[in-house]
């Protein structure tokens, strides 16, 4: 083992023990100890990043709100967990409408829409988020009170997570708030309301979410249970 | 544990050989509490981690949505499509999770042909990296644990929100053992954003996903 292979932990064991029952094993095989010793690989935190979850269960606990209305904010949803976990990352996405009953759309109407969105950005621009654990006092602030902050600000997309770090005990409850958005991209009001063309409104289904979806990444250090 | 410490004992008994008994003694007792409490060395950190498995689906289709006003069928986080499984080859710790879909434009029951057009208005659906917001996603374990969830229902959710991209997967560190059936249900949700018969058909339909891949990047913990 000292011709620069690494060793495991059970070799040197073994060779230490054998050397401890024997003296003469000891004093001829010392110096083959102090080299399997130096042998042995780095220890967990050196090779992997979150060593200690080596053994942690993965699930995505999650949130589903369908057919947000622009003006409003939805009743929150509420995800309540029966073991504890780590919480390790938040994610959301959300889907617009592209099609609409009033308006049958051509393909470069369809195409158009596509490029407004590619335009508009993140899925995430077009709502808020905040989320508070067993009707506490919110973890999105403004240093004082609880706000409903851009989603594309709290939350990943997978691409790029927002990692979080926080321990969710047994039974405690994630409550996840969320408003629309679209209003202040299509303002249908005001000074400057936007029309589908020149000539028909946008339709209302247009500030419509379809669906919105927010996940909090966690880990269980135990071997996942039967559920 | 302390490789310095141990390296300095060792060092002591190879200089001094009466004291190498007992020294050795000393050692098996501090790698023996290793070994109990999981060892501090990564089981397996010497094979790297040059694994990937692959669950496929081929050909994934839609399932009506309604609309808004009406919605129908499945709920939008379930699906009737059956989990597909992988059996686990070997003890592996998964390290990374990445997702990827590949969309396939679709002509209309009365058309033998797409366009161009309709093609790339499949392709400019997504706005999300390796098209993960067209398919959702629940993965689950030896067909009874679930790791998509609100807390009482099992639940599919856009990928986006549960896995990586190829360049920048989900980070995990999840153990799974030989012969546990990894599984995973997938769902096309490309139409999410279309009420159902506002599009006609000669003007796009949604598009089938002809791949969908989830990736799970592994080291392997057994000797090779």
């Amino acid at each position: 083992m000292s011709n620069g292979a690494p060793s495991s932990l059970a070799d040197v064991r073994m060779l230490a023990e054998r050397m401890s029952t024997s003296a003469v094993d000891a004093v001829q095989m010392a110096g083959q100890l102090s080299a399997m010793v130096n042998a042995l690989g780095p220890d967990r935190g050196a090779t992997l990043s979150r060593y200690r979850f080596d053994r942690a269960s993965l699930w995505s606990l999650g949130v589903s709100f369908e057919n947000v209305l622009p003006d409003e904010e939805a009743p929150s949803k509420v995800i309540r967990f029966n073991r504890d976990v780590w919480i390790r990352g938040v994610q959301a996405q959300g889907y617009q409408q592209f099609s609409f009953a009033e308006i049958q759309p051509t393909i470069d109407d369809l195409i158009e829409q596509e490029e407004l969105w590619r335009c508009i950005g993140s899925s995430r621009n077009t709502f808020e988020n905040a989320w508070r654990i067993d009707d506490r006092q919110g973890f999105i602030s403004q240093g004082q009170s609880e706000i409903l902050a851009p989603a594309a600000t709290i939350t990943g997309d997978g691409f790029f997570p927002v990692p979080l770090d926080w321990r969710l005990e047994r039974e405690q409850s994630i409550e996840v708030r969320l408003r629309s958005r679209m209003l202040s991209i299509f303002p249908s009001t005001g000074a400057s309301p936007v029309t589908f063309n020149n000539d028909v409104p946008l339709p209302a289904a247009a500030r419509v979410l379809r669906w919105v979806v927010v996940t909090f990444w966690a880990e269980e250090i135990d071997n996942p249970s039967i559920r | 544990m302390l490789r310095s410490y141990l390296s300095n004992l060792a060092a002591s008994a190879a200089a001094d050989p009466s004291r190498a008994s007992d020294i050795a003694r000393h050692i098996a007792r501090i790698l023996a509490d290793a070994e109990a409490n999981g060892g501090d060395l990564p089981e397996g950190y010497i094979y790297s981690g040059a694994h990937t498995w692959e669950i496929q689906a081929d050909n994934v289709d839609v399932e009506p949505v309604g609309n808004f006003d009406s919605p129908v069928g499945l709920p939008l986080t379930d699906t009737s499509n059956q989990p597909i499984p992988l059996k686990v080859p070997f003890d592996g710790l998964i390290m990374g999770i990445a997702g990827w879909a590949q969309p396939q434009a679709v002509h209309s029951p009365d058309i033998d042909h797409v366009t161009l057009k309709q093609v790339r208005a499949s392709f400019c659906l997504s706005r999300v990296v390796d098209f993960r917001d067209l398919f959702s996603v629940e993965i689950g374990l030896d067909g009874t644990t679930t790791f998509g969830t609100d807390g009482n229902d099992r639940m599919l959710y856009p990928a986006s929100t549960v896995v990586g991209s190829r360049l920048s997967p989900r980070p995990t560190a999840w153990t799974v053992r030989r012969n546990q059936r990894l599984q995973a249900r997938f769902r096309n949700i490309s139409n999410v954003s279309f009420a159902d018969g506002s599009l006609g058909p000669d003007i796009f339909v949604p598009p089938l996903l002809s791949k969908i891949v989830l990736a799970f990047y592994v080291l392997n913990l057994e000797a090779p």
